[in-house]
């Protein structure tokens, strides 16, 4: 319906319905996906604060965005959530129930949600979510957010990709040894132990304090409750902080600068991974098979930069 | 890339069991599936099948208003341009699916259906669509 044209216009006017047919037309991955992404690409550049959220599955990451959305939602801003949940390896279907916990806020012009899965991009973050992220700060959204499936310990794309990261903890998920491994701790801006109206929470949070007095720059703990609505300003004014620190410092430029990079591997690798798939010769030693691989794409390369 | 399919609720019938148990069936059968919640209103729903790009939107009811709430949500949802597969389910008598489907309604289960069934429809309708 429509030229690629009718679809710039609507996602400028910030129109949800051109909105979630662009995002359609890049998951479909046929011929107006390139088409639509050379003119995005060709428009002068806007960004809006993107904020991922990441933690351990059930740490309250869809409520959490729930109750911080609609604290932005009353003060006139207008909101985007990307969220990811996993695909089942079984049947390479899903049940995408993130949304189900921001629901009450619709019917709502200010407010787009989309559910996204992860069709085995385990941790990182797929092509086509990368680029909806930019089809929103098109669309001209105060903030967005982007919900990662909560793996937990593994996530580092995320932090290469978002301006600021908020890891949600809940009690009773780990130790202060937990919080020492290396991981996503490390990249995190902002902690929030959430659900900090569960018996004995406060002992988690003292762990997670002593966690961060041993780190050259902790980064702000926030305790909260979702399910309570307490302390979400808390949540909101540490974002804001960090986001003015890291454009004041320079850090966000880079951090924005990167995500072409990253969006490019990410095609490539999901462009790739079928071709590679059918050169697989099953009496091959693996390694032996990979490296001949590589060598034959080298080669290829080499040919075609010297035409 | 998987077909993506709404599993809603309209109305205040609180008891999802067979909602839960159509999405998960679906989930099983490779597809991608959104589900709302209970209580929702026709207007939510229609925001959520756009805002999804839904292929196929399904609807329960258990509380007898299906008659009111069924073709509301449908009409709502293609006021919005959109053209998804629309399949009403849950505790419907023959007399009133037949009616539904006059209103909009593509499809209608009534009490007692296999989920596989509603796989074989969306199925059925998607060779039908190419």
């Amino acid at each position: 319906m429509g030229t690629i044209e009718d679809l710039i216009n609507g996602l400028k006017a910030g129109s949800q319905w051109h909105l979630a047919r662009a995002i359609n037309i890049i998951e479909k991955d046929g011929p107006e996906s390139e088409l639509l992404l050379s003119r995005i690409y060709g428009e002068v550049e806007k960004f809006s604060p993107l904020i991922g959220i990441t933690g351990f599955g059930g740490a309250g990451k869809s409520s959490l965005v729930g109750v911080v959305a609609e604290y932005l939602l009353d003060r006139g801003k207008k909101v985007g959530v990307l969220a990811v949940d996993p695909t089942s390896p079984r049947s390479g279907g899903s049940i995408l129930g993130d949304r189900i916990r921001l629901q009450h806020l619709f019917p709502n012009e200010n407010l787009f949600f989309r559910s996204y899965a992860n069709k085995g991009a385990f941790g990182g973050l797929s092509p086509v979510l990368m680029e909806s992220v930019r089809l929103l700060e098109f669309a001209g959204f105060d903030y967005i957010f982007l919900e990662t499936v909560g793996i937990g310990q593994s996530e580092v794309d995320i932090s290469s990709f978002a301006d600021v990261v908020v890891l949600v903890l809940s009690p009773g998920l780990g130790d202060e040894i937990q919080f020492l491994k290396g991981g996503i701790m490390e990249l995190a801006d902002v902690f929030v132990m959430n659900k900090m109206d569960m018996p004995n929470a406060n002992i988690s949070l003292a762990a997670l304090e002593a966690y961060a007095r041993l780190l050259d720059e902790p980064p702000p703990i926030i305790p909260t409750s979702a399910l309570l609505k307490e302390n979400v300003v808390g949540v909101v004014e540490a974002i804001e902080r960090v986001y003015t620190h890291k454009a004041e410092s320079g850090v966000l430029d880079k951090v924005r600068q990167s995500r072409r990079e990253v969006l490019y591997v990410s095609w490539v690798e999901k462009m790739l991974k079928e071709v590679i798939a059918e050169q697989y010769r099953p009496d091959e030693v693996p390694y032996r098979a990979a490296a001949d691989l590589v060598k034959k794409i080298r080669r290829c390369l080499r040919e075609a930069e010297s035409h | 890339m998987s077909l993506k399919v709404i599993v809603a609720k309209p109305g205040l019938d609180g008891h999802d069991r067979q909602a839960k148990i159509i999405a998960r069936t679906l989930k099983d059968h490779g597809y991608d599936v959104v589900y709302t919640g209970i209580r929702q209103t026709p207007s939510q729903i229609a925001q959520t099948a756009l805002q999804e790009s839904a292929d196929v939107v399904i609807l329960n009811c258990l509380s007898g208003a299906h008659m009111e709430l069924f073709p509301e949500t449908a009409r709502r949802v293609r006021e919005l341009g959109l053209a998804p597969l629309i399949i009403g389910t849950g505790v419907i008598p023959d007399d009133d699916a037949e009616e539904l489907v006059k209103m909009g309604i593509d499809i209608v289960f009534g009490p007692g259906t296999s989920p596989l069934r509603v796989i074989e429809a969306i199925k059925t309708w998607e060779q039908s669509r190419i």
